[in-house]
C-alpha cells in the first residue's frame, strides 16, 4: 500500500520544471503590464477630470443662460410703453413716398386689372369684393 | 513561506509611494512560491502560467489596499486560490475530459516535468480531487502549513479542513496503489 507520509520523506527534488529564465523574463512581462495598466489608469483619471471640467463648463453656461434669460424677461416686462414715451417729432424724419411704396399692392397684375376697371367704371364696392385693394 | 524582512521593506516602499519598487521586491521574493503552488493544483505549465499573471495582476491592483492584519503570504495564497478556481471554473469542461490516466501519459510527455512514475500518479491522482480537497492537500501535504494557516486562506473550520485532508490522503493512497 503507498504511503504518502513515507513518500514525502523520500522526495529529493521538485518535479515542475519551467522554461529557461522563466521567473525572469516573467517578472518582465508581469513589470510591463503593470506600468500600462499605471498609464491607462492616469488617462482615466484625466479623462475624469477633463469629464468634471465639461460638466462644471457646462452648469457655469446653463445656470448662466437662465439668470441672463431670465433678467431679460423681467426688463421686457417691466417695459411699459405708452404713445406718450414715443417723441412726437418721431415720425417725421419718414419719407411719406416710403409709405406709398408700401401701401401700393403687392400684386402689379392685380393693380393693373383693378384700374382698368376703375376706368370702365366699375363701382367701387363690386372691385372690392372680388379684389384685394 | 513568509519573510517578514521583506514584507517590511515592501510596506515601507508603499508608504514612500515607490509602488513599482514594492512590487518589484514582491515578485522576485514570492513569485516562485506562488508558480509552485498553481503548477500543484493546475498541474501543467501552460495552465501555471496563466495563472500566475493573473495573480500578479490582481496582487498589483490590491497592494495599496492592503491593510497589514495578516501577513502578506496569507494574503498572496488567499488571491491564489480564489484565481486557481476561477480558472477550474472557466475550463471545467476543457479539465474534466482529461481522465487520471490521460493525465499520466501526457506528464509523461512533458518537457517540464521532472518527476518518475510515482510522481506522475501522485499528480494524476490530485487532479482527479473534488477542488477544497485539492487545495487543502495541496497546502498540507508541500507547503507544510498548519490548519489554522490554511484556514486563513481558504475559511471553514479546522475540523472540516482535517476532514478534507484526510479524505485526499485516502483517494490519493488509494489511487496510487491501484493504478
Amino acid at each position: 500500500m503507498f504511503n504518502l507520509e513515507s513518500h514525502k520523506k523520500t522526495i529529493q527534488k521538485n518535479s515542475f520544471a519551467t522554461p529557461e529564465n522563466y521567473f525572469e523574463l516573467n517578472k518582465e512581462k508581469v513589470l510591463s503590464e503593470v506600468r500600462k495598466t499605471k498609464i491607462i489608469s492616469q488617462k482615466n483619471n484625466n479623462y475624469a477630470v477633463y469629464y468634471l471640467i465639461g460638466s462644471a463648463a457646462a452648469l457655469l453656461i446653463l445656470i448662466f443662460s437662465i439668470f441672463n434669460n431670465s433678467s431679460e424677461v423681467i426688463n421686457t416686462q417691466n417695459q411699459n410703453i405708452s404713445s406718450t414715451d414715443i417723441p412726437f417729432d418721431y415720425f417725421d424724419d419718414i419719407p411719406l413716398e416710403e409709405f406709398e411704396n408700401e401701401l401700393l399692392p403687392k400684386d402689379t397684375s392685380n393693380a393693373l386689372t383693378i384700374n382698368y376697371l376703375i376706368e370702365e367704371e366699375i363701382s367701387l364696392e363690386l372691385i372690392a369684393e372680388n379684389y384685394t385693394l | 513561506m513568509n519573510n517578514p524582512k521583506v514584507d517590511n521593506q515592501i510596506k515601507a516602499y508603499l508608504n514612500s509611494n515607490q509602488e513599482e519598487k514594492a512590487f518589484s521586491l514582491l515578485v522576485d521574493t514570492y513569485q516562485k512560491q506562488i508558480y509552485y503552488q498553481i503548477r500543484r493544483i493546475l498541474t501543467f505549465h501552460d495552465d501555471a502560467d496563466d495563472v500566475l499573471q493573473e495573480v500578479l495582476i490582481k496582487i498589483w491592483q490590491n497592494l495599496q489596499k492592503f491593510k497589514w492584519e495578516s501577513a502578506l503570504t496569507s494574503w498572496f495564497f488567499r488571491i491564489t486560490v480564489n484565481e486557481c478556481l476561477g480558472f477550474i471554473r472557466k475550463n471545467k469542461k476543457r479539465l474534466n475530459q482529461i481522465s487520471a490516466s490521460e493525465i499520466q501519459n501526457l506528464l509523461e510527455a512533458d518537457v517540464f516535468f521532472e518527476g518518475d512514475e510515482i510522481e506522475r500518479k501522485l499528480q494524476a491522482a490530485i487532479s482527479q480531487l473534488p477542488d477544497k480537497q485539492r487545495i487543502v492537500f495541496t497546502y498540507k501535504y508541500f507547503e507544510d502549513l498548519k490548519y489554522e494557516e490554511i484556514q486563513n486562506i481558504l475559511g471553514g473550520s479546522v475540523g472540516s479542513l482535517k476532514a478534507s485532508y484526510h479524505h485526499a490522503v485516502k483517494k490519493i493512497e488509494e489511487f496510487v496503489t491501484n493504478n
